[in-house]
């Protein structure tokens, strides 16, 4: 396909077929520096606080948590939205940009497909261990049972466990399907027998042959046109949770886009905090440049955008609606007690992002990378905002009441980081964070490789 | 390539026919019904607004693109350029609703005179007729600004060479989509959703968004293969006609998918303040609650799912002006449960008055269409939009 | 299965290899099969593949999923044991749509990947036979196919054929069993 000399380039510094496999294969076919074993001995130790921390709520159950009767989701569900969020973005490189041709998703879509598994795994630990009794926890799921029960269809809490269970297959199906081409590659680069052997095992077979390229494709487009569709749903069926009740800050239509933007605008910011490290940690700022960098922020810029305007319309209609009730929820959230979440939630995500209209700061690594972090923090109070402070002053002043964390929840979240970081730093070791095959068609029309120019 | 559109007789017999049946109709509703001229304000404005959005989408489609750097619609872009030379036209329309709700010629919206109502005196900071007015102003003003700015610049890059006038296009998109994304949503607060002024929904601004985008979407192909047909843009192929079909095919699923938010939260929280808007639709308009549902969605997403299907023109225009009619119904459903209840019917008034609208928006973008060169003949993208061949 | 000849060369451009392949058919010789390391845009056509109805499997996988979800809450919730859920009816018609869709999904997609491995002999335990190991790296590898008693002639014709369009290491092969599996 034609492409226009004045785009930037997408791949720099002149690769060829060779350069590309060499570049990508390296991480995994040699050992590891320093820096990965000191990152995967911090994830680790942050993952054994959360193991322990977890164990001890199933063993003792949830009174080791803060949550009280007025306020009966706290931390554990502003952590599970946070990071079904953050999954979001994975899914949106890989099938939302594909579908929109959208070139420079090549660099960053294996990644970003890995975190969106490892995220979702960490969403998917609350509603498990939020249960209580962990061990019944296969109630929640329809099978003909001698309770003579069956689940709640009509409770998005239900929705929520077939909309995560999917996603998470679905996720891992186009994640593993795209890695496949790949890991033929590194199979056949490998030296060694063992690694020859496994990754022949997990390669399924692959050859490269022509037929299964064009299968490949038209099952890669229809997983993507699934995909795409998936994205929206999952987030919606979360925010169902919040958006079908009848307390106000929590009965209101604008949730499932709004929530779908919010997570697209948390996600994208968790892949530029993870590719700007793994970019130069790994030497791969030539197919990871400061183009892509520019495109995920204006993809930042844009959900960010709808995410503030959201803000603004519920802001306008409590108070358009005329209930009291409404009008006095978000008046509560921006000067009650929970003023201050209330103010890094609007700093980070409304505020912060709109610097991105300078072309200066959408092309700064550093500024972006710091911005993430801002981005991140941002969402997760707001998750915070909807999910405490609607709780806790709603319709009965006599039942107002406050909420502060527990150690055993801050030391779970701690343990999710520690979980979803490990998982990404075992996936760079051991698979190609780049899709090598897809970089590789996408070389003659955006290297920047004269030679290669029509 | 140089090639510009002639607004020949051809054209211009059945534009004049639409008007005509249009104005024969707009004289039967005031003069001939007895009902103080409500059915002919409501249809009036109905489709004012209709076609307002469907003008305004023109600009929505150039800013995005523009934003994401698309290269492939720079071959049809005169289209939706030309499109929104509807708006000063919308602008005058809205001002004659404005002038009747002032001087009491038309029972619109209800909190023209919210006395003795303490929902309506409540709201009454933000639903008074200067504020109404001026906000309108300001939607319509900045709108019709805009484009105009934009036409100019793309106009200006037809003689030069260079990324000059390209980057002012970019700055120009990104002002606007910022100024539309507020008043996209204030607009559809202000006209639509205050005829039913006891009733609230925070999605309500998205989602006459997404009809704007499938209505928009579907006049643009429709305009496309008109002047394709009439063999004025060689240069269309079916990658572009592809492109313009999943435009089509997404944007319903959009629109639905937004629908069914709206509805199923009310329907789920059945507060009887939010469920009186849904319940009156389905007693009162109960057929066309239904058919408003399969034309624009159950329709185009049967008939625009398979690859080939978006690329086949029949196809495309058929399932086009299916949508059209669909959204009208839509917005006939948002209009009219308000403003004449039970007494709102489908006949000649109906039909006469939205195709003397068409008519004349026709007529207002086939000559601004001859205005230009179809193509723009300098854009640094054009060649992407010329050597289109796509593998997806 | 006989064992035959076949001809194996590598181009380095995929450009050369389209115009390598389309040569050779023109010639009406056999293409055996023609491994990339990534997918090369109109290969299909110059070797006139139709597109792959696999698509139709992810189809009627997701109407699948979407009849059994709907239909499962419908007779849950109608017939087996109906309750009323916060005045809801029992035939809840928005309240069946989140788990229906998702179903819907869920059964195309595991079709469409089953479809994929299973037509394409892909799993865990494939021993696919490796002719070179540089076509997941930078090589384009074409394999012609001749029939046991191939004319000298036609063997010349297509090493020169391949030659032409830049092949390299054009060799002629005889190591492997024809199967379905080549």
């Amino acid at each position: 396909m034609y492409v226009s000399p004045l785009r930037e380039p997408l791949i720099t510094g002149n690769k060829d077929y060779k350069k590309i496999t060499a570049d990508i294969t390296r991480p995994v076919l040699t050992k590891p520096g320093k820096t990965w074993f000191f990152g995967i001995t911090l994830s680790s130790i942050a993952l054994i606080i959360g193991v322990f921390a977890i164990a001890m709520t199933i063993w003792k159950g949830i009174g080791l948590w803060g949550l009280n009767r007025t306020i009966g989701w706290g931390w554990g569900i502003t952590n599970f939205v946070w990071w079904v969020g953050i999954g979001h973005a994975g899914t949106f490189i890989s099938a939302i940009l594909l579908l929109f041709r959208q070139k420079w998703r090549t660099g960053i879509n294996r990644s970003a497909e890995a975190m969106t598994i490892f995220a979702v795994m960490c969403a998917g630990l609350f509603p498990l261990i939020h249960m209580g009794r962990l061990p019944l926890g296969y109630f929640i799921l329809p099978y003909p049972n001698t309770r003579q029960l069956w689940v709640n269809f009509n409770s998005p809490l239900l929705w929520d466990v077939f909309a995560i269970t999917t996603y998470l297959l679905v996720s891992i199906l186009f994640w593993y399907m795209g890695l496949l081409p790949d890991i033929g590659t590194i199979r056949d680069k490998a030296k060694s027998k063992a690694r020859k052997i496994i990754y022949g095992l997990l390669s399924f077979g692959w050859k490269g042959s022509a037929r299964h390229w064009s299968r490949h494709e038209s099952m890669s487009l229809i997983l993507a046109g699934l995909a795409a569709p998936l994205v929206l749903s999952v987030h919606s069926i979360v925010s169902f949770d919040f958006a079908t009740s009848v307390i106000p800050g929590w009965h209101t239509t604008i949730f499932p886009p709004y929530f779908v933007s919010g997570a697209i605008f948390s996600g994208f910011a968790m892949v530029l905090t993870l590719m700007l490290i793994a970019r130069k940690a790994m030497n791969l700022e030539d197919y990871i440049t400061v183009n892509h960098v520019e495109s995920m922020n204006k993809i930042i810029i844009a959900t960010g955008s709808i995410v503030g305007i959201a803000y603004i319309t519920e802001l306008f209609i409590s108070w358009y609606s005329g209930s009291i009730y409404e009008k006095f929820t978000f008046f509560n959230r921006a000067l009650g007690p929970y003023w201050w979440a209330y103010w890094i939630m609007m700093t980070c995500n409304v505020i912060s992002p709109q610097l991105l209209w300078f072309r200066k700061l959408r092309r700064s690594v550093v500024f972006t990378f710091i911005l993430s972090i801002f981005i991140n923090i941002g969402m997760w109070f707001e998750r915070f905002v909807i999910v405490v402070t609607s709780l806790h002053r709603d319709y009965l002043p006599s039942s107002w009441a406050m909420y502060k964390p527990t150690i055993t929840e801050v030391a779970i979240f701690i343990g999710t980081l520690g979980i979803f970081f490990t998982c990404f730093l075992l996936f760079i070791r051991f698979f190609p964070v780049i899709a090598i095959a897809e970089v590789k068609s996408v070389l003659k029309s955006s290297g920047d490789n004269k030679k290669n120019k029509h | 390539m140089e090639s510009r559109f002639k607004f020949s007789m051809k054209y211009k017999i059945p534009v004049f026919i639409l008007i005509a049946i249009g104005i024969i109709s707009v004289i039967s509703a005031l003069f001939l019904q007895h009902d103080h001229g409500s059915r002919f304000w409501a249809n009036f404005h109905l489709n004012t607004v209709y076609a307002i959005l469907i003008s305004l989408c023109g600009m929505v489609f150039l800013a995005i693109h523009s934003l994401g750097m698309s290269g492939w619609h720079t071959g049809i872009q005169r289209i939706p350029e030309a499109m929104t030379s509807f708006l000063p036209i919308g602008a005058i329309l809205m001002l004659i609703t404005i002038l009747g709700m002032t001087f009491d010629w038309n029972h619109l919206f209800h909190w023209v005179h919210p006395e003795g109502d303490k929902i309506l005196e409540a709201k009454k900071a933000y639903l008074n007729i200067p504020f109404f007015t001026v906000r309108t102003a300001i939607y319509l003003g900045g709108w019709i600004a805009l484009s105009n700015w934009w036409r100019k610049v793309s106009i200006q890059q037809d003689m030069d060479e260079g990324l000059k006038r390209f980057r002012k296009t970019n700055i120009i998109a990104g002002i606007f989509i910022v100024f539309f994304a507020v008043t996209s949503s204030m607009s559809a607060w202000d006209w639509l959703m205050s005829i039913d002024p006891h009733w609230f929904s925070t999605l309500y601004g998205w989602y006459v968004f997404s009809g704007l985008l499938v209505s928009g979407m579907a006049v643009i192909i429709l305009l496309t293969m008109l002047l394709k047909k009439t063999g004025y843009m060689p240069h269309v192929n079916k990658e572009h006609l592809h492109d313009l079909g999943k435009y089509l095919f997404a944007f319903s699923i959009l629109w639905m998918y937004l629908w069914f938010s709206q509805y199923m939260l009310i329907w789920y929280g059945n507060l009887p303040e939010e469920t009186i808007y849904f319940k009156q639709r389905l007693e009162e308009f109960n057929t066309l609650f239904f058919v408003n549902l399969i034309l624009n969605f159950a329709f185009p997403f049967l008939a625009l799912m398979t690859r080939n299907s978006k690329r086949i023109p029949v196809i495309l225009v058929f399932t086009s002006i299916i949508l059209l009619i669909g959204h009208w119904i839509d917005f006939y459903l948002m209009v009219m449960p308000g403003t004449l209840g039970t007494d709102a019917k489908i006949g000649f008034i109906e039909i006469g008055m939205t195709l003397g609208f068409m008519g004349l928006f026709l007529l207002v973008v086939l000559n601004a269409l001859t205005k230009t060169n179809l193509i723009p003949l300098k854009h640094p993208y054009l060649n992407e939009s010329y050597e289109y061949h796509t593998q997806y | 299965m006989a064992q035959a000849k076949y001809i194996k060369a590598y181009y380095l451009d995929d450009n050369q290899l389209l115009k390598g392949l389309k040569n050779l058919k023109k010639k009406g010789f056999q293409i055996l099969d023609v491994l990339t390391p990534f997918p090369v845009h109109g290969l299909d056509k110059v070797l006139g593949y139709r597109r792959s109805w696999i698509a139709r499997v992810g189809f009627i996988g997701g109407a699948i999923g979407a009849a059994s979800g709907f239909l499962f809450q419908t007779w849950v919730f109608t017939k087996d044991y109906p309750l009323n859920f916060g005045g809801k009816p029992f035939f809840a018609v928005p309240s069946f749509i989140p788990v229906t869709f998702e179903c819907t999904v869920l059964f195309a997609a595991f079709a469409m990947v089953f479809a994929f491995l299973i037509r394409s002999k892909l799993g865990p335990g494939a021993k696919p036979f490796i002719h070179d190991e540089r076509t997941t790296d930078d090589r384009f590898l074409v394999l012609v196919g001749m029939g046991k008693d191939e004319s000298e002639k036609n063997v010349t014709e297509i090493k020169k054929s391949l030659k032409e369009s830049g092949a390299e290491g054009i060799a002629l092969k005889d190591d492997v069993q024809i199967s379905k599996n080549f």
